[in-house]
């Protein structure tokens, strides 16, 4: 098992607490939460051999198309291919900034 | 035609498979290993392939192939792994996890009407009788539902299990892929479905309709 963590530029917008995804082979948990920091804190355990390099790619794909907002994110990671982590992380997003998105 | 789905069984001469990537050959342990290939949820361009996948000695030897129709000697579906009880012979159905699972979690799924499977580790080892599960196995059952199952069905389903010694991951077979059982009692808007084309967020896994 592998840990990693990344801290993110974020953005200061409230949030609601969310949880997707499934506890499973081949798939992810994601977990967001209300953090007092002006920053995302991003937590990755993963069972996958891929490391450090792989989740700041991924991460930095995801803020161009999302800013993060200020949060702790939490990510359980059971060997998801990039297709499912990604639609996870949006899944998740979308969940923490339900208020934010329907404002727009 | 014999059509074949996601899980199934295939056993055929391993020599034939032909590898994902052209460009490499099949690795010393696909072709040096014997037991059946399973059937992976790839949408195929021509009827006369299949996509599967190898299972090797440890969970790094995963191997993605594609066997040809006409190489396919026998096969079995998880349900007939389901039906064939094979499980209550099981020298070890009274101290692993995974098997005191099954014998909790079988009588509530005959109590529905939905056709019920055992696939993983547990399905391959009771097809094959080679030794698969340890200690730490999930069991990994799939349901067929080709009719919508609803949400509190669902949810009614899961409950039923109680407390289990180990894991457990059941798969809803739609007709347009298979999600999570758990997943869908949940509280979330959209699902993960994993569809022969890829994975998707869908509100109703019931119809092709992609959300987003």
């Amino acid at each position: 098992m592998n840990t990693f963590h990344f801290t993110r530029p974020a953005r200061n917008v409230p949030i609601d607490r969310a949880l997707v995804g499934y506890v499973g082979s081949g798939d992810l948990e994601v977990m967001i939460d209300n953090s007092d920091q002006p920053q995302a804190d991003i937590y990755i355990h993963s069972s996958a051999e891929q490391g450090e390099q792989r989740w700041l790619s991924i991460i930095e794909r995801l803020e161009v198309a999302h800013p993060l907002p200020a949060m702790r994110m939490d990510i359980h990671d059971f060997s998801a291919t990039p297709g499912v982590i990604r639609l996870r992380l949006e899944q998740a997003l979308e969940q923490a900034l339900a208020k934010e998105l329907s404002y727009e | 035609m014999m059509t074949w789905q996601a899980h199934d069984l295939l056993w055929l001469d391993r020599s034939s498979l032909i590898a994902k990537d052209e460009t490499q050959g099949l690795p010393y342990w696909v072709t040096e290993g014997n037991g059946p290939v399973v059937v992976r949820r790839e949408k195929m361009a021509t009827t006369t392939l299949i996509a599967v996948g190898v299972r090797g000695a440890n969970k790094r030897q995963r191997y993605a192939a594609y066997a040809s129709v006409g190489a396919v000697q026998s096969s079995i579906t998880p349900y007939d792994i389901a039906k064939g009880q094979a499980w209550m012979e099981h020298p070890d159905r009274f101290t692993m996890p995974v098997l005191q699972a099954l014998a909790s979690v079988a009588p509530v799924l005959d109590g529905y009407d939905l056709p019920w499977g055992i696939t993983g580790s547990l399905g391959y080892e009771l097809a094959t009788g080679e030794q698969q599960i340890h200690a730490d196995s999930d069991l990994d059952l799939v349901i067929q539902s080709p009719e919508p199952l609803t949400k509190s069905c669902a949810r009614d389903i899961w409950q039923n299990f109680g407390e289990l010694p180990c894991r457990l991951d059941i798969q809803i077979e739609t007709p347009t892929g298979a999600i999570a059982l758990l997943e869908w009692a949940g509280q979330s808007q959209t699902v993960l479905l994993k569809s022969e084309t890829g994975p998707f967020l869908v509100r109703d896994p019931w119809r092709e309709e992609v959300s987003l």
